[in-house]
């Protein structure tokens, strides 16, 4: 992949189906455009929709579609001069050979978001439909690099035969840098977010939070509960193949010793000990599902870490209510984008937990609260102890630890800004999307 | 007080997709958060799914309606910006939404070539573009006419503007013994035998126009839609050999109001044109009287071996120009820069003259060699680029700019700080959100 040369222009392909990654694409651009590059977002949610709308009801005039998406592109390729092409995750796959095939673009870069997994299964990806193989060896082609957000994630990719790859924090616009709303609530902290997991949470999870239980009994009843509550599809697969439970169980327990190990890595270990389980879930093409299962064993943990908290009182949370409601947390209103600067300053701190979906643990919302300059209280975590210290953050390692750590925040709240102030000065020097786009351009 | 703005383009102009990325600078220049998307395939679909499967068209504008909803939404947009209609895709979407306080259409093609080429949800465009938080950006006299008797409401001056990003630019000038004309000949339709002809015979632009009017005065009720015009209103044909007669004395001013006045003669023919709703058709007739201007002062030019022209080779193949290759937009800067001076011409399809690339060569420094209109006089003074009466003047200009190159930078020098304090897109911009 040749990406020496500044680039004459950038591509960029969002969804705009999913805002958070539409507005990360564009703190992208933007920090692009200021290293004096023309950058260009595109939405592909239109082109999804489109196949989705060909595939169900207007088959025939699939092939035009298809050709009218490249056609699309491949004009503006032609006179903005794009010769790099941006995504998150692979919203940059439409057709096979768009890119790829095309000599004038020297290079595309993925910026893992999501997880693989998720993003192939999910109804808002739909993709023309092409040969695996196709889907493959595009995705794997000499001039695309994969950037992967967290160690573990990128670990995955490896097992999964990306060989284009490399470590690429997440990271904060600019702008927020320049926010300086008042801290209004110092007597209070604040979670921006969801649960992470959509799924509905086990009653007797619930029960668990309630009765005080910490982070590794949480882990423990979901490595139980995985195996004890199979979905319809897992019944089948241990139907097929008992050993499968074998591998599994071990897996789940090897996840809630080492919880920030890749789910992936794990099955990989394990399969010395079930070679049948682990050759019948590659022969169907389950291992990613599997995978799955493994990193739930964390499923809890961004919602036990909210709900600690909720239950003294001492927290605030902003998302869709019907989100939080099975735990019991009443959210305020959803953020809109415009205004997140504004909420982010105006608590003097801040709770961050990561998705359990995902094995990478240095979120967006790390860096976004560290650069409007306040303090985040984190599971502590090796992708996020790179980022950045203790004394710029604070980072836990159980449920007790957190209550002690906010108590001692809401104490002392000059500290707590003291701490948010060190945490966006190493923003400004390490941790925004200028700082990742100068490394991915090598300019 | 910042705002948060939406700037929708349509990539299947591409030139507006280049503007549309120089507005999102000059926003986030002045400290708004500007954020860009095209709507190409999404009118693309509209129309694929109209002429396909109609009964699933209110479902796929369902669809489009939630997906950007949501976006506006989640985004917190307060304004809309776009070149011509692009903001307009689905009714209501943009006008009813209650944290939009601003939808300003900056027009860059005219009403009825927009309608045409851009495929929407069934929608009373005009009911949604009278809207009173709709304002419509008109860069020429003659668009402004046209809009307002179409009865579009708020109309607006504002002419086009450059990059600031060019005045940054400063690649070394190369060529200061040829002109540049960057661009295509304007209608893509190759001209017919007798203007090749008269192009051979080196006939000038007034000779030029009157060919043009004769030949489409022959034309004529040969084919449609002119054919039905005349059977149903054969007046018509004096009302439009009128208003070209008029163009031919006032080659810059409005088809529309041309066609009004010679619309006092034959009321008749203006009402039937009027209440078919083709009266934008027949404008772009009288329009077309000025069709050989652009290619005619390239011609003019080429002759005598000074012009290098870049644009579609095969549009410019039948005037007998070999053309090189179009240039990219990031290069164009630099090549404008490449050579010391410019050919600029207007596109006849619009009534507007000061084109973008009149003051995107005088932002990068250049002399650009323009025919005099009131649209282009009204930017730029004789001091600054050429201002021609004719081709042939415009010829002369062109000798004495290639004997002495030097003047002809300085004279771009004087263009670019006129475009550095009033001509930026900055400045436009800071007007239309006032």
């Amino acid at each position: 992949m040749n990406s020496t040369a500044k680039p004459s222009g950038v591509l960029l392909l969002s969804n705009d189906m999913a805002t958070p990654f539409a507005k990360t694409t564009d703190f992208i651009a933007n920090a692009i455009e200021r290293r004096g590059i023309p950058a260009y977002v595109r939405d592909n949610a239109e082109a999804r929709n489109l196949t989705y709308l060909f595939q169900q009801e207007m088959a025939p005039q699939m092939p035009q579609a298809q050709e009218a998406i490249a056609d699309a592109l491949r004009d503006l390729v032609e006179y903005a001069g794009i010769d790099t092409v941006f995504s998150l995750d692979l919203n940059w796959y439409i057709t096979p050979g768009l890119f790829v095939d095309d000599a004038a673009v020297r290079s595309v870069h993925s910026l893992w978001f999501d997880d693989f997994r998720s993003w192939c299964t999910s109804h808002t990806n739909p993709n023309f439909p092409i040969d695996g193989e196709v889907f493959q060896r595009t995705i794997k082609d000499p001039k695309v690099m994969h950037h992967f957000y967290g160690d573990s994630m990128a670990q995955e990719a490896r097992l999964l035969g990306f060989t284009s790859q490399r470590i690429t924090r997440l990271a904060a616009p600019r702008h927020l840098l320049e926010c300086d709303a008042p801290c209004t609530h110092r007597d209070k902290l604040v979670f921006i977010g969801n649960p992470g997991f959509r799924g509905d949470p086990h009653p007797e999870a619930i029960k668990l939070m309630e009765a005080g239980a910490d982070i590794d009994e949480l882990r423990a009843f979901s490595r139980d509960a995985t195996l004890k509550y199979p979905d319809v599809r897992a019944v089948e697969w241990f139907k097929e193949e008992p050993d499968v439970v074998k591998l599994l169980g071990v897996a789940l327990e090897a996840r809630r010793r080492f919880p920030y190990r890749p789910a992936l890595q794990i099955l990989h270990l394990v399969r010395t000990h079930y070679p049948r389980a682990f050759d019948y879930a590659n022969e169907k093409g389950i291992i990613l599902d599997l995978a799955f299962l493994v990193k739930l064993v964390n499923r809890y943990d961004r919602p036990a870490f909210i709900h600690r908290l909720w239950k003294r009182g001492l927290i605030d949370v902003y998302s869709a209510d019907a989100e939080w409601k099975f735990y019991g947390v009443e959210a305020l209103p959803y953020v809109v984008f415009r205004d997140l600067p504004e909420y982010y300053r105006k608590y003097a701190v801040h709770l961050n937990a990561p998705n359990s979906i995902r094995d990478a643990t240095a979120n967006e919302k790390l860096f976004e609260i560290a650069a409007c300059g306040r303090l985040s209280i984190n599971l502590d975590s090796p992708d996020v102890r790179s980022c950045y210290d203790p004394g710029e953050i604070v980072l836990v390692d159980s449920l007790a630890a957190l209550e002690a750590a906010a108590e001692q925040a809401l104490r002392d709240p000059d500290a707590a800004l003291a701490a948010g102030e060190k945490a966006r000065q190493r923003t400004a020097r390490e941790h925004l999307w200028d700082h990742r786009v100068a490394a991915m351009l090598g300019t | 007080m910042s705002a948060t703005v939406l700037v929708l383009c349509n990539d299947f102009s591409l030139a507006a997709a280049k503007t549309s990325r120089h507005l999102c600078q000059a926003l986030t220049r002045l400290g708004h958060t500007a954020v860009g998307r095209d709507t190409r395939l999404m009118r693309w679909a509209i129309a694929a799914t109209e002429k396909e499967f109609p009964a699933r068209l209110a479902a796929y504008e369902d669809l489009i309606y939630g997906k950007w909803f949501k976006f506006l939404f989640d985004y917190g947009f307060d304004t809309v910006i776009s070149l011509d209609l692009h903001w307009l895709f689905t009714s209501r979407l943009m006008v009813d939404s209650e944290l939009i306080t601003g939808i300003h259409s900056f027009w860059f093609d005219d009403l009825r070539s927009h309608l045409k080429t851009s495929p929407m949800f069934p929608l009373a465009p005009l009911e949604l573009i009278n809207g009173p938080k709709v304002s419509h950006h008109c860069y020429g006299q003659g668009q402004m006419e046209e809009l307002r008797l179409l009865g579009v409401k708020r109309v607006l001056p504002s002419a086009l503007a450059a990059p600031a990003e060019y005045l940054d630019s400063h690649a070394p000038c190369l060529m200061r013994n040829r002109i540049a004309f960057i661009g295509n000949p304007g209608l893509s339709v190759p001209p017919t035998s007798r203007a090749q002809q008269a192009f051979a015979k080196g006939e000038n632009l007034a000779a030029l126009r009157l060919l043009s009017r004769q030949e489409l005065l022959e034309e004529l009720g040969t084919g449609e839609p002119t054919a039905s015009w005349l059977s149903s209103c054969p007046q018509v044909r004096e009302l439009l050999a009128a208003a070209t007669e008029l163009r031919l004395a006032q080659p810059h001013a409005a088809a529309i109001a041309l066609l009004v006045e010679a619309g006092k003669t034959y009321p008749q023919a203006f009402e039937y044109l009027n209440r078919s709703g083709v009266i934008l058709d027949a404008a772009l007739l009288v329009k077309l009287v000025n069709r050989y201007d652009r290619p005619g002062l390239a011609l003019r030019l080429h002759r005598r071996g000074w012009l290098d022209v870049y644009g579609t080779p095969e549009q410019w193949a039948p005037y007998g120009i070999t053309a090189q290759p179009t240039v990219t937009f990031p290069r164009l800067a630099a090549a404008y820069q490449k050579y010391a001076v410019h050919l600029n011409a207007a596109n006849c399809a619009r009534d507007a003259s000061a084109n973008e690339k009149l003051f995107e060569i005088a932002a990068c420094g250049r002399l650009s060699l323009n025919l005099d209109s009131p649209d282009v006089r009204a930017c730029y003074s004789g001091n600054e680029i050429v201002l021609a009466e004719n081709d042939e003047a415009l010829e002369a200009a062109a000798e004495r700019a290639l004997k002495d190159p030097d003047a002809a930078l300085v004279t771009g020098g004087k263009a670019r700080t006129r475009t550095a304090n009033e001509h930026l897109w900055e400045h436009r911009l800071k007007k239309a959100l006032v």
